[in-house]
């Protein structure tokens, strides 16, 4: 092959005269280079946001939605009672290791949110973050750690009712944000009413729930409460990841034998989730499918193509090998040859594809493009095309010599 | 003589069945990939009522807090009205056919002992609801513009609710049972489904349609208790909600999409008496911004909510490209093709072809292989929308959303006509240009 | 039948001018059969393929049938191959993908004849070659004699006026090379007019008249416009040359 490229100069001059075999294969690779790299922009992108670790030990988690039809749950001091008496119940079964009542399921890609301000603070200093509302056992349910001040307990439930101030945990990243001078422990804010501030007692360990794009989406505030309604109620349970399965298959009857007078759903984390990032899984798989697909294109594109100018040559491979070249002189012909041609195509689709990459940014928030990336998908390209070129040209290195003498 | 052409391809097509095969499968995935991503970019880009989506104006109104921007695009009213708007607005004179759009949600009671209660999906709407958006009735009709006001307990199923209420059939005058009251069943809808289902974009833009449609001051019944769900956003003082006709008159609580039906010569007319109305808010303390109302028509609205999200208009660039690279396949294995019948074309011309014949001839044949490869490719597109679809929850893409529809089948062999055109141009030229002199010692 | 009058044709490359044919000057009269020969590289391809129509030539005068060709385009001069000429080639350029019958089929639909008739014509032009019973035979099923035959069936299907021969039994083993000259000598006897290069003596031997081409001209024109000629006279006469 190394040896083959002395020959550069006539398989080069050869090539000139199929200039329009040479174009189309060099546009199709500079096509395929740009398309390529700027789906793989695109693919870890998405692939990004999907994994990003979200701060909660999600596969342990059971979320369950109660919808309560008996009449009795329009009684608040009802449904308070029966939010207790369920968490007994669940904390009763084997293999649970915490659960909490919570107003919006997490990773569901939206939920509710509020913005915050300190107390007395001007609208510059407004901050949005989405708010869950849980009792205390939310921390340890959800896995999360308490960095620094104190966890939330019993005591900071609210009493009653109506508008109180409550005790409220955040992330590190809403407390930086409220307070960029790090001093939030202890802070009063403002989450919506002057007249009952909130003060922030603790800090909670880093998370993160898709709630479409932007900083807020780690700027996360946990209200002390017993989230129930007349109509809705939902559950987090974290079971111990030996006995998930056994949990999720006992929470159903649990929760009837507390109140019957309800439907019970019950879903893995998995599958809230899926919501949450339904847009990323379905991009990142339609680019994935468009990608791969173009690679087996072109790559069917330069078997077709050189396998037919094997069959057109196969006199003058006839020739050749009757004067002597070797079989790996023939291979090595060929795959010069298509390399010539990948690299004239890399050359013009590098330009291609950072000019996409122009279009792809402004259009669909793109990553921009960097040198890395480029070379990898270039390099990637050019092994493609030799494996694609490899098989006709063995075929054509097998050729007789014989066949010169033969007349077509 | 096309006939005969379309003869001399199919055998010219099956004389090399390989490459045949190959140039197929190249135009089948050079079809679908774009056509697939069309027709997903259809499904959130398309105009869900084209017959009249000029005439159905989507209205908001100013009037968020003097503090702060509303959340949304920059410059943009909040997304919902609030109720005491919705009141204001529908009071204008002159009365223009108008809806409020909302969801709430009730338990009903399928009849039958066995059956167990489920939660119903209720549609909030006015009586213009029906006939602004065309919705189609198999049995019975909605309720008149007075029920709006007198909330006598009648309610329209869709036809799921209906499935799901009594297993379908014409269920008018037949009570169901929400909550703890009782309702008379007035009409029942035939499947219906705009796509996006504009109406309520913000909240149910490709889910399923709602069971029941009520009367929208229902939610305002405290004895029924409707459970009022969907996307709200709110800024004001708080108001007690003890008391729902207090509250939802108090709240600034943005959460009700607002349409009328106007001519479209009337919309800066109506524009005009909206600003009206906000001015009379202002001297009311409220309306505390500059003045920033809009009468979106529907494909305005969709667009400003960015129904078709960002990465579905790239991923169709990608596909368009994707089709350039099959089209330059198809170039390079019809251009070999065709040079290696040299012989034959020669003796064609010899015998009295001309090369106008002979380019003929040869589109011909690139428009069979790609007539052929396009309905692979529409087939393969039907595919890959089967695989999208079934991999989308549904409880936010309801089933059946992406799938082979005439629509789709019509992009692909249109596409892959186009295609076999481009392509086949530069070969056929090629091919009728083989001068017969040179040719025709060979065979 | 035809008349050419100072026929000039040149090739150039990028490097090379070559003269294939050199003011080159022939008439044929309605009936003839005339021989063309000469040696490899004379111009004799050149001048068939000019003759056919298949290439053009760049100076001179060139009646065919009484009409100038020199200057038609593609059109009018596809449909003079189509109707006026016939072509039997050496290696009998049947269509390989086609059967026997499509393939004398192929003129035909050039014309735009209805069905019935290029049916009729078909069949009959078989027969005249002795293929009838192999119609829906592929080129690849039939020995060389029988491609050959079919080869002329096509030509004869359009009703020619004239039929250009390239070396028509220069594939073919001696007998089946006798059995197609006395095709084609019957073809002649009906009126056809036949142009034939061959440089086979034999062969040449058996038109009425022969043109020895030499260096892209007619340096040699043998009158001999005896038709009922003693074939082995002929032969000895162009052997003793």
């Amino acid at each position: 092959m190394l040896q083959g490229f002395k020959n550069v100069g006539p398989i080069l001059r050869a090539m000139m005269r199929n200039k329009i075999r040479v174009f189309l294969l060099a546009v199709e690779i500079a096509v395929t280079v740009a398309v390529v790299l700027n789906c793989s922009l695109l693919i870890l992108q998405q692939l990004e946001t999907i994994r990003r670790p979200t701060g909660i030990v999600e596969d342990e988690l059971i979320a369950v939605v109660l919808r309560p039809y008996g009449a009795s749950f329009t009684d608040a001091e009802f449904r308070r009672q029966t939010v207790d008496q369920d968490l007994e119940a669940i904390r009763a079964l084997p293999g649970v290791v915490a659960v909490t009542p919570i107003s919006n399921f997490p990773l569901i890609g939206g939920g509710s949110a509020l913005q915050a301000r300190p107390l007395g603070g001007d609208d510059s200093q407004l901050v949005r973050a989405p708010q869950y509302s849980a009792t205390p056992g939310f921390l340890e349910t959800l896995g999360l750690d308490l960095v620094a001040g104190r966890r939330l307990t019993d005591a900071d439930l609210p009493v009653g009712q109506g508008a109180q101030s409550l005790n409220v945990m955040v992330t590190q990243e809403l407390a930086d944000a409220l307070f960029p001078d790090g001093d939030a422990l202890g802070q009063t804010i403002d989450t919506g009413s002057a007249e009952f501030p909130d003060v922030i007692v603790g800090i909670v360990s880093p998370m993160f729930t898709p709630y479409g794009g932007g900083p807020m989406e780690t700027r996360i505030m946990f209200f002390p409460g017993r989230p129930s309604s007349a109509q809705r109620a939902q559950y987090l349970v974290r079971a111990e990841p030996g006995a998930y399965d056994d949990v999720f298959r006992d929470l159903d009857a649990t929760f009837l034998k507390v109140q019957p007078e309800r439907l019970v759903t019950v879903r893995t984390m998995d599958d809230i989730r899926a919501g949450g990032f339904l847009q990323n899984v379905l991009l990142a798989v339609l680019f994935s499918g468009v990608a791969i697909l173009l690679v087996f294109v072109t790559g069917l594109g330069i078997f077709g193509v050189t396998a037919f100018a094997v069959a057109k040559r196969t006199k003058q491979i006839g020739t050749r090998r009757a004067l002597g070249a070797t079989k790996d002189a023939i291979l090595s012909h060929f795959l010069i040859e298509n390399t010539l041609i990948t690299l004239v195509g890399l050359a013009v689709g590098l330009v291609a594809a950072f000019g996409l990459n122009v279009i792809m940014v402004s259009g669909a928030g793109a990553p921009r493009l960097g040198p890395g990336v480029a070379l990898i998908g270039a390099a990637s390209l050019w092994v493609l095309v030799m494996l694609a070129t490899w098989f006709p040209a063995r075929r054509a290195s097998a050729l007789a010599p014989a066949l010169a003498t033969r007349t077509v | 003589m096309f006939l005969y052409y379309l003869r001399l391809a199919v055998k010219s097509l099956r004389a090399t069945p390989g490459l045949t095969a190959v140039t197929l499968l190249a135009i089948a995935l050079g079809i679908a990939v774009p056509t697939a991503s069309l027709s997903i970019r259809h499904v959130f880009a398309q105009d869900p009522v084209p017959e009249k989506s000029d005439r159905l104006f989507n209205v908001r109104v100013e009037s968020w807090d003097a503090n702060s921007d509303f959340f949304g695009p920059a410059g943009e009213p909040p997304k919902h009205i609030a109720y005491r708007d919705m009141i204001g607005l529908r009071g204008m004179d002159p009365e223009v056919p108008s809806t409020g759009v909302a969801s709430a949600t009730i338990f009903a009671f399928p009849e039958g002992r066995e059956a167990q209660p489920f939660q119903a999906g209720v549609r909030l709407c006015h009586a213009d609801f029906f006939s602004m958006f065309q919705a189609p009735f198999a049995h019975g009709g909605g309720w008149s513009r007075d029920v709006d006001l007198s909330l006598e307990q009648v309610a329209v199923l869709s036809y799921e609710g209906n499935q799901r209420l009594f297993g379908g059939g014409d269920s008018v005058g037949r009570k169901v049972r929400l909550g703890e009251q009782s309702f008379t069943v007035l009409g029942v809808l035939a499947p219906w489904q705009p796509t996006p289902q504009y109406y309520d974009i913000i909240n149910n833009a490709f889910g399923r349609p709602r069971d029941v449609f009520l009367p929208f001051d229902f939610i305002k019944d405290q004895a029924l208790a409707l459970s009022r769900v969907g996307d709200n956003d709110n800024w004001g003082p708080n108001v007690p909600r003890d008391d729902p006709e207090v509250f939802f008159m108090g709240t600034e609580m943005t959460w009700i999409q607002f349409w009328v039906e106007l001519d479209p010569a009337d919309r800066g007319q109506y524009h005009q008496a909206v600003d009206r109305y906000a001015l009379t808010q202002k001297e009311l303390g409220r309306f505390p911004r500059d003045l920033n109302n809009r009468v979106s028509p529907v494909m305005e609205w969709l667009a400003i909510r960015q129904v078709n999200p960002p990465g579905v208009d790239a991923l169709v660039l990608v596909s368009m490209l994707f089709l350039l690279v099959c089209c330059l396949n198809l170039t390079g294995l019809l251009l070999a093709k065709f040079l290696a019948q040299s012989g034959v074309l020669g003796v064609h011309r010899a015998v009295g072809a001309s090369k106008r014949s002979i380019f003929v001839q040869r589109l011909v044949e690139c428009q069979l292989v790609a007539s052929v490869g396009g309905l692979l490719g529409a087939l393969l597109a039907g595919v890959i929308l089967r695989v999208v679809d079934w991999g989308a929850p549904d409880f936010i893409i309801r089933p059946e959303l992406f799938r082979l529809d005439l629509f789709t089948l019509a992009m692909a062999v249109g596409l892959a006509l186009l295609a076999g055109l481009v392509s086949g141009l530069y070969p056929a030229w090629r091919a009728c240009r083989i001068a017969p002199a040179l040719q025709l010692k060979l065979q | 039948m035809l008349e050419m009058i100072d026929v000039v044709k040149t090739y150039r490359t990028d490097m090379v001018q070559t003269r294939a044919l050199d003011h080159l000057s022939l008439t044929v009269e309605a009936g003839e059969f005339v021989a063309v020969s000469g040696p490899s590289g004379s111009g004799k391809t050149t001048f068939l393929n000019v003759t056919g129509l298949l290439d053009s030539f760049d100076d001179g005068r060139y009646l065919l049938d009484g009409h100038d060709v020199s200057r038609l385009g593609d059109v009018e001069q596809s449909a003079i191959r189509n109707a006026k000429i016939g072509f039997v080639f050496q290696g009998f350029n049947l269509i390989p993908d086609l059967d026997v019958f499509d393939n004398v089929d192929v003129p035909l639909r050039y014309r735009g004849l209805p069905a019935k008739e290029r049916r009729r014509r078909i069949e009959k032009g078989l027969e005249e070659v002795g293929l009838a019973g192999r119609a829906r035979h592929l080129p690849s099923q039939l020995s060389g004699g029988q491609q050959q035959r079919v080869a002329i069936a096509r030509a004869l299907a359009g009703d020619p006026k004239l039929i250009l021969a390239d070396e028509p039994t220069g594939n073919l083993d001696s007998a089946t090379a006798h059995e197609i000259m006395e095709l084609l000598q019957g073809v002649n006897s009906a009126g056809t007019t036949i142009l034939m290069v061959t440089h086979d003596p034999g062969c040449a031997a058996q038109a009425h008249r022969q043109v020895h081409l030499m260096d892209g001209r007619l340096i040699d024109i043998r009158e001999e416009s005896l038709p009922t000629l003693n074939v082995t006279q002929l032969s000895s006469a162009a052997a003793a040359r």
